[in-house]
């Protein structure tokens, strides 16, 4: 009586697990398409404020405050030590740099909204003299999987793979 | 051993000598050769053009690491190199039209056509107004899009035909046509007055060509002085810092003189607190920068920077000032301390003149305990004088 009642319990089991499962909704599969979205490097003229216009070159119109970029950095808003940063979108995010930056920030937008999270990802780890001159965004890699190059004067070049992660070379 | 080792040392160490003298520029990228491109043939230098874009071309297909979805192969190149075709295309007639048109400069035959210097006016005005209608039709035609029209002005081939409508014509005119007229006219009494002022209207012309090349000159000399004078007027206004302006045009004072103000606008930020010495000389380097302000202003050499001196004076007196004795009294120069030196010579003088008497009241008090104070002693002495009169 018992092995019998041994042997029904798993076939109950997995009776009741294969109509769990056929009753189940699959869950909703979003579809997808192709999207490549980059641009060149864009330099623009940071404004008193610390927002940078995006008007300044067309088509992309908005505006982007980085004030709270410039405050990690130690630059004062108000006074930029040249008045320009450079901004690049790669795979989707932007990417914001300029002289006298100690790292590389990382601008994610949050879609149907105004706001946009950010992060540093660190260049140069010294502070005061170590800070990076003469930079420059550029797109650099294979069509599979391009990265974003940052270059400056007297430093070697390093690479933001498309996952965001930074690299000696690109992947 | 040492020796081998001191010799890889020295050789290290050169090896790493133009590292450490300067740091290397970072490479050109497609991105600026683009741009360098786009404002070559915008100016009108076509042969620079096509040198940056040869060199974008090169380095794309030998790194294509640098275009990773082929942008500036497929999309950006393409028409920027179509441009520069189509104006080298325009470029060429122009040079074409300006040599056949030279060769073709022939004054009519005086003998048959020609009586008055007025006909040779007439002749050179309606062949430059043909010439002109010419060259307009080689740009019409080889460029339909007037920015790049607007480039064909710039170049030197344009330049080349503005040379002949304005120069060459009336040259042509005068050198060949004038002897020819002086041959037909000499010994006609009837003409000689016309004669004469054909002279006089050659002697003109080629005084006005060669007051134009001499305007030339001196608006050539004349505007590198005047660029001389702006540059030592930003080494002035700038106090000769090093400060960095301008692409590819030199920086002119009316950049450099906000940028030396942000400059020191951000050095007062980063500071904590002023000594009264400091506060004296800002206050000082304000009112210069302020005095430069309204004559640059004033000149139309540059806009206001008033509001960024105001926030550089509010910067300084926002700055708390450190408020040591030694500073304060320093600040108040050699008759203050002189001051101080006496006060303290006064103020010692009396301490010990106060000891002194305090210790004399002191004996006086030990040698006679027993007695009122002393002030009854003194009435005693009143009273006896008293009796005395």
């Amino acid at each position: 009586m018992n092995g019998r009642r041994f042997v029904t319990q798993p076939v109950l089991a997995l009776l009741i697990a294969a109509a769990t499962l056929s009753c189940a909704t699959p869950p909703a599969v979003q579809p997808t398409l192709m999207l490549e979205q980059h641009s060149l490097r864009i330099p623009l003229t940071l404004e008193a404020d610390g927002t940078v216009l995006l008007a300044e070159r067309p088509p992309l119109i908005g505006r982007l405050d980085l004030s709270p970029i410039l405050r990690a950095e130690g630059v004062n808003p108000g006074v930029p030590p040249n008045g320009k940063v450079q901004l690049m979108m790669h795979y989707g995010r932007l990417y914001v740099v300029g002289d006298s930056f100690h790292a590389l920030w990382e601008i994610t937008p949050q879609p149907g909204s105004t706001t946009a999270s950010f992060r540093p990802i660190p260049v140069v780890r010294e502070s005061g003299p170590g800070a990076m001159k003469d930079v420059r965004l550029s797109r650099y890699g294979s069509s599979q999987s391009s990265c974003l190059r940052l270059d400056w004067a007297g430093g070697k070049p390093v690479f933001i793979t498309p996952k965001g992660d930074i690299r000696d070379d690109c992947p | 051993m040492t020796v081998r080792r001191a010799a890889v040392f020295l050789v290290a160490a050169a090896l790493h000598i133009p590292l450490v003298i300067g740091a290397p520029k970072v490479e050109a990228d497609p991105h600026e050769l683009y741009d360098r491109a786009r404002e070559f043939l915008a100016d009108g230098e076509l042969r620079a053009a096509a040198t940056s874009l040869t060199r974008l071309k090169t380095l794309i297909a030998e790194r294509p690491d640098w275009d990773p979805e082929g942008v500036f192969a497929n999309e950006l190149l393409p028409p920027l190199s179509d441009r520069l075709v189509r104006l080298q295309g325009a470029a060429r007639r122009l040079d074409e039209f300006t040599v056949r048109s030279l060769e073709d400069l022939q004054p009519p035959d005086i003998k048959k056509d020609i009586s008055t210097v007025r006909d040779y006016t007439e002749w050179a005005t309606s062949v430059i107004e043909r010439l002109r209608g010419e060259r307009q039709e080689i740009i019409v035609s080889s460029l339909s899009n007037p920015e790049e029209q607007a480039f064909l002005t710039h170049t030197e081939s344009y330049v080349r035909t503005e040379r002949l409508l304005e120069i060459e014509v009336l040259k042509k005119m005068a050198d060949t046509a004038g002897d020819d007229i002086l041959g037909l006219l000499g010994g006609d009494p009837e003409l000689e007055s016309v004669l004469v002022r054909f002279r006089q209207l050659k002697r003109e012309l080629m005084k006005n060509v060669a007051d134009r090349d001499q305007l030339e000159s001196d608006v050539k000399a004349s505007r590198a002085q005047s660029d001389a004078v702006l540059r030592i007027l930003a080494a002035v206004v700038t106090d000769d810092a090093p400060l960095e302006a301008g692409g590819r045009k030199s920086a002119t004072v009316a950049a450099l003189f906000p940028l030396f103000l942000d400059g020191r606008l951000t050095e007062m930020r980063g500071r904590t607190s002023l000594t009264p010495a400091e506060v004296e000389m800002l206050r000082a380097d304000l009112d210069r920068y302020a005095r430069y302000n309204r004559v640059l202003k004033g000149a139309g050499i540059g806009p206001d920077q008033g509001p960024r001196i105001e926030a550089l004076a509010k910067a300084v007196n926002d700055l708390p000032v450190e408020a040591g004795v030694l500073h304060t009294f320093s600040a108040g120069g050699p008759a203050c301390l002189l001051l101080i030196v006496a006060l303290t010579l006064a103020t010692g003088l009396t301490t010990w003149l106060a000891i002194a008497r305090g210790r004399r009241l002191a004996s006086l008090h030990h040698s006679a305990p027993g007695r009122v104070p002393r002030i009854a002693a003194e009435v005693h002495g009143t009273d006896a004088d008293r009796r005395a009169v």
